[in-house]
């Protein structure tokens, strides 16, 4: 009854719970969070205490004393690390109602991998309840991208999004309120990161953190060759000196860094397209696919897309926050009428 | 017509639109694109090539027929990776496709309220809290006030309250008063006094009688009409029959058996018709809970009876019985029994008797 009470002065969200970031939409206030889903726990006496969430935590990635652990709750989609997720949501959660006088019990919609199988879902259901959610919806993340960029979900005519996400890459053809066909790749800004680092190593021999190569990626990544070339100065270990070193990297490397991950999300796409159903292969030949997620920043990704499949890839406006846009018009839509689009 | 010649009047249409006045004022997304595509030098089926999309589909955009093509998030994709290829900033198209349909303002609002950021006030959230908290405190107020049980006055409350009564009615002043009170107060003390009449044998109910006939004096008063409370006003002409049913008892020599068990606390109504001598005796042999009601409707009786009780009933025939373990109760109605047991597979039993 309490919990019902708390639900009165708690605002729906919908969250998008990332490998990378967690963005919470507020109804009727808009994103109001959109913070590195990282978590730092400091270990005292044997217990677990959590030290910083977010920005806070982030920052101290790979900067830890020896008893304080940054980690990433999340991986590949997924849910880790249930306790630390958990902890996460709450403080999260917390933190969008911090105008409130009592403790937050909202209705919380979520999205997840569209592949994430029944335990990982009931695991993020759950870490919701455990977080205080009075109920918990759950929405397919490329649903949840589509109706974020503003496709018409609900028409009987294909619509293909392609949500490049931090851990995972999805990709969908939806046609009237409902995933026609889904695939899921383990391939996203974290593999891309993780190809530069070992690009590096291997090329210039020096060893480089996640957050820069995060930044490298950031500033000069690209997909497609023969746009301009820009060229980032980074710091690293070298392996050989075991002093730190200074050097310089231009965008063509780091597209051939990241000739494996991409070459993955095109072959995904590939055949996306082929087991697609003739009619909404048309649909999507007319109009193209849509883009969202992080990894659409990656410069000329679309152009790497539309040179391999020759259709028109277009880039959904805000595809950072897509995702988490989506699914707050989907709690909106799921109060007036009845939606099939979500599961509880 | 075939896909050429819509491209060739797309076109047409294209050109139309390409009127030097438009040019000269306020021009459209469409215009801004064809005057970039031109001053690159590239062709519409270049560019089209390049952004992979139909020659038609370029042309529908350059001439802004935006309800021909799939939705304003493409139509904004397009212009946006036009731009790009011709290296020029796409935010003047972007910003002159607003209010071309009322989707396109639908689609741009939903990307605006994600940038809104804005809280609750405080005082809001305040008062909801507080309109809560007194929903909570009226909700709770008015299911004690249902779920509390009748309070039966105390004997010597009582005793005290018909002193009173007696001692106040010789005072003319304090007439009105003592109509209220004995209005107010009189159920408490004819429960109890029924109550204590019920457990005494037939032969002391005569010594009880001269008080009971003060008390229905005082009730029976024509003055006594005045009533403050509706709930009692319903009650007051019942209560004045209570008396005279007692009274009259021993005098029609009817049986009014009542056990010994019936509590002090039941109604006035309740009561009265257990004593009053009737037609359908009941009898229990274990707890049970029974509503009786006669042919009016009205409940002649409603409650838990006791293993070991029995209730003799005076009404308007048929009466109906709803019995909540039907397998303890015997009936009789004028002298035969009534089956009244469950239906196989059930405890309660629904019935009506005296048709």
């Amino acid at each position: 009854m309490f919990k019902r009470l708390r639900g009165m002065f708690s605002s729906d969200i919908s969250i998008d719970l990332g490998t990378a970031n967690t963005l919470i939409y507020v109804r009727d206030r808009g994103i109001v969070l959109d913070e590195p889903s990282v978590v730092a726990i400091r270990h005292y006496n044997g217990q677990k205490l959590v030290e910083a969430v977010g920005v806070e935590a982030k920052r101290m990635l790979g900067r830890t004393p020896g008893n304080i652990t940054a980690i990433r709750p999340l991986k590949d989609g997924v849910i880790a690390d249930f306790q630390v997720t958990e902890k996460m949501l709450q403080h999260f959660i917390k933190k969008v109602h911090e105008n409130g006088w009592m403790r937050p019990s909202p209705r919380v919609l979520v999205c997840v991998p569209c592949q994430s199988t029944e335990v990982e879902r009931r695991a993020i259901r759950e870490s919701a309840l455990g977080a205080g959610a009075r109920e918990v919806w759950l929405i397919e993340e490329p649903m949840a991208a589509a109706i974020g960029a503003g496709l018409k979900v609900e028409e009987a005519s294909g619509s293909m999004v392609v949500d490049i996400g931090g851990g995972t890459t999805e990709i969908a053809v939806i046609s009237l309120n409902g995933v026609v066909y889904s695939d899921s790749v383990r391939i996203g800004g974290d593999r891309f990161d993780e190809a530069i680092v070992n690009y590096v190593r291997r090329n210039y021999g020096s060893v480089i953190g996640d957050a820069t190569a995060e930044r490298i990626k950031e500033e000069i990544g690209c997909a497609y060759a023969g746009s301009e070339v820009r060229e980032i100065d980074v710091r690293g270990r070298n392996l050989a000196e075991g002093v730190p070193r200074s050097f310089t990297l231009n965008s063509d490397e780091i597209l051939e860094a990241l000739q494996e991950p991409l070459t993955g999300i095109v072959q995904a796409v590939k055949s996306a397209l082929e087991q697609s159903p003739p009619e909404l292969a048309s649909d999507i030949a007319e109009r193209g696919m849509v883009l969202t997620g992080g990894g659409a920043l990656l410069r000329d990704l679309d152009r790497l897309l539309m040179e391999e499949t020759g259709l028109p890839v277009i880039v959904a406006d805000d595809p950072l926050t897509c995702v988490a846009r989506g699914g707050g018009k989907a709690l909106d839509m799921m109060d007036k009428s009845r939606l099939y689009l979500v599961s509880q | 017509m075939t896909d050429s010649e819509m491209v060739v009047a797309d076109i047409a249409t294209a050109g139309a639109a390409e009127s030097p006045a438009d040019d000269a004022h306020d021009p459209t997304p469409g215009t801004q694109l064809r005057r970039l595509r031109e001053a690159a030098g590239v062709s519409r089926e270049q560019l089209a090539k390049i952004l992979c999309v139909t020659p038609t589909v370029l042309s529908q955009l350059e001439s802004d027929q935006y309800e021909r093509l799939a939705g304003f998030t493409y139509v904004r994709g397009y212009l946006r990776s036009a731009c790009k290829y011709l290296e020029a900033d796409p935010a003047p198209l972007l910003a002159g496709l607003e209010g071309y349909s009322r989707e396109e303002v639908e689609s741009r609002k939903v990307v605006e309220s994600a940038r809104a950021a804005g809280g609750k006030s405080g005082l809001g959230s305040g008062l909801l809290l507080l309109l809560a908290g007194l929903l909570i405190a009226g909700f709770w107020w008015s299911t004690a006030r249902e779920m509390a049980p009748p309070q039966a006055l105390p004997d010597s409350a009582a005793d005290e309250s018909l002193e009173q009564v007696s001692a106040e009615r010789d005072s003319p002043l304090a007439v009105e008063s003592v109509q209220r009170e004995a209005v107010l107060e009189i159920p408490p003390v004819t429960d109890a006094e029924l109550g204590a009449l019920a457990l005494e044998p037939e032969e002391e109910l005569a010594e009880a009688l001269p008080a009971a006939r003060e008390t229905a004096s005082v009730v029976a008063a024509p003055e006594a009409e005045p009533v403050i409370e509706p709930g009692y006003r319903e009650q007051t002409p019942a209560e004045a029959r209570v008396v005279p049913v007692v009274v009259a008892a021993p005098a029609e020599q009817q049986s009014a058996t009542v056990s010994a068990a019936v509590p002090a606390t039941g109604s006035a109504a309740e009561t009265r018709t257990e004593i009053a001598a009737g037609d359908l005796q009941l009898s229990f042999s274990d707890e049970c809970w029974l509503e009786v009601s006669d042919a009016q409707g009205q409940v002649l009786l409603e409650g838990i009876r006791n293993a070991g009780d029995s209730v003799t009933l005076q009404g308007q025939a048929p009466y109906t019985l709803k019995l909540g373990h039907a397998a303890v109760v015997t009936a009789i109605y004028r002298g035969s029994v009534v089956d009244v047991a469950p239906r196989p597979g059930r405890r309660t039993r629904t019935l009506t008797v005296g048709n």
